[in-house]
C-alpha cells in the first residue's frame, strides 16, 4: 500500500517504521523537518517537511495514489482539517485521525473519518492487561 | 443579529467593535487570558469569553446556540475550520465564516463546507499591489469569489468619454456604470450625463470585461 503519515512525533514515527519494516510505501510528513530524526536513520520511507493539509504539499507527498492515509499529530484541530482533505478533497478510501480530546470523538465520525483516541485505547490496553493478571491469580 | 466571534487578535477586536456599534449582539471568544483583559478594558459592549473556541463548553458560554452568524478569525486555519464545523455540526449555525490565513488553504475551506472564506492575506496583498500599481483601474471590491468586480477608473483628459452622453457610450457586456464621483459630489449616471474629465466612474463589471470597460473608459491598453 501507498501510505501518508501526517505527524513524525513519537506516534508517527513508530507507525511509519511499523508499516514500512511491513515492505509498504511510506512518506512521513511532519511541519518540523527536524521531526524526522524520530524516524530512525535506517527508515526507508520518504519525508516532506510542511502543513499536513497543505493540498500542494499533499500533492507532492503523492496523495493521489495513496491507498491510506494517517494523520496522528498531536494537534486534534490540525488532523480534522488533514483528514478531511485527504477524505473530501482527494477522496483516499482509508483515512485515519488520531483524536486527543473525546469530545471531538463525534465530528470525526460524522465527517467518515475512521478514529483513535490515544488515550481510550491506552487506558483500556492497561485495563485488559491488569484484569488479565488478576485472573491468571486466581 | 446575534454574531458569535471567536478569536481576539487585531482582527476579531475590530470586527466585534464594529459590529457592536451596529447594534448586533456580539459575543467574543478568546484563549488568552491576557489578551481578554485588554479586550475587556475597550469593549464593554460584547460578551467576553476566555477560553478555546474549539471547545464546545465555551461556545455554548458564549451562547452559539442562537447564533446566526459564527466569526472564525484567529490566526490558525485549522482553529477555524474547527470552530465553523462544530457551529454548523453541534449547533446548527446557519452562516459561518471563517478567516483565511494561508491562501493555500482557501479552496480547501470552501470544499469542506464555510460558508464564507476570507482569505485575508490574498485581499491585503491584492490592495497593496493596486496601490503600488498606479494603474488607472482599481478594483475597489470582489463579489461571487473573484467572478465580478466593483472598479474605479479615473478618466483623464485623453479619455474618448469625456463630454460624451453615458447614452453615448457602448459598454462591454455585463459592465455598468454605478455612480460618477466629481470632486465631493457622488453622481448617479442617466442616459444624458455627461461625462467630464477628473470624474472618477464606479462600475460593476464581471472580471473578464474588465480590460474592455478600461478600453472604453481610458481609451487605451495599460502595460501589463
Amino acid at each position: 500500500m501507498y501510505i501518508i503519515i501526517v505527524g513524525s512525533g513519537r506516534v508517527g514515527s513508530e507507525l511509519a517504521r511499523f508499516l514500512a519494516d511491513a515492505g509498504h510505501n511510506v512518506v512521513v510528513v511532519d511541519k518540523d523537518a527536524a521531526s524526522f530524526k524520530n524516524l530512525g536513520a535506517d527508515f526507508n520511507g520518504v519525508t516532506v517537511s510542511g502543513d499536513g493539509f497543505d493540498v500542494d504539499l499533499l500533492k507532492e507527498a503523492g496523495i493521489e495514489q495513496a491507498d491510506a492515509f494517517c494523520t496522528v499529530t498531536d494537534n486534534d484541530n490540525a488532523n480534522i482539517m488533514s483528514g478531511q482533505v485527504a477524505k473530501k478533497i482527494f477522496h483516499i478510501p482509508k483515512v485515519i485521525a488520531r483524536v486527543n480530546n473525546k469530545q471531538y470523538t463525534h465530528i470525526y465520525q460524522e465527517l467518515g473519518i475512521d478514529i483513535v483516541n490515544s488515550a481510550t485505547v491506552l487506558a483500556s490496553l492497561i485495563k485488559d492487561k491488569l484484569v488479565s493478571s488478576s485472573q491468571r491469580k486466581e | 443579529m446575534y454574531i458569535v466571534i471567536v478569536g481576539g487578535g487585531k482582527v476579531g477586536f475590530y470586527l466585534a467593535k464594529e459590529l457592536a456599534e451596529s447594534h448586533h449582539t456580539v459575543s467574543l471568544v478568546e484563549k488568552d487570558s491576557a489578551t481578554c483583559g485588554e479586550i475587556a478594558k475597550d469593549l464593554n459592549n460584547v460578551l467576553l469569553i476566555n477560553g478555546d473556541g474549539c471547545n464546545t463548553r465555551f461556545l455554548d458560554d458564549a451562547g452559539i446556540g442562537r447564533a446566526d452568524v459564527v466569526a472564525a478569525v484567529t490566526g490558525s486555519d485549522e482553529v477555524n475550520l474547527m470552530v465553523c464545523q462544530l457551529a454548523k455540526q453541534s449547533s446548527k449555525v446557519k452562516r459561518t465564516v471563517a478567516r483565511v490565513n494561508d491562501p493555500k488553504n482557501s479552496h480547501t475551506f470552501n470544499e469542506i463546507g464555510v460558508d464564507v472564506a476570507v482569505d485575508s492575506t490574498s485581499i491585503i496583498a491584492k490592495i497593496i499591489e493596486e496601490e503600488v500599481s498606479l494603474e488607472d483601474l482599481v478594483t475597489l471590491m470582489t463579489f461571487k469569489r473573484g467572478k465580478l468586480a466593483l472598479v474605479r477608473v479615473d478618466l483623464s483628459n485623453e479619455s474618448p468619454c469625456v463630454d460624451r452622453q453615458v447614452m453615448d457610450i457602448k459598454l462591454p457586456r455585463a459592465s455598468v456604470l454605478v455612480s460618477i464621483i466629481r470632486g465631493e459630489d457622488v453622481l448617479i449616471p442617466r442616459g444624458e450625463t455627461i461625462l467630464q474629465a477628473k470624474d472618477d466612474i464606479i462600475a460593476l463589471t464581471a472580471i473578464e470585461n474588465e480590460q474592455d470597460l478600461l478600453d472604453v473608459l481610458i481609451g487605451k491598453v495599460p502595460k501589463r
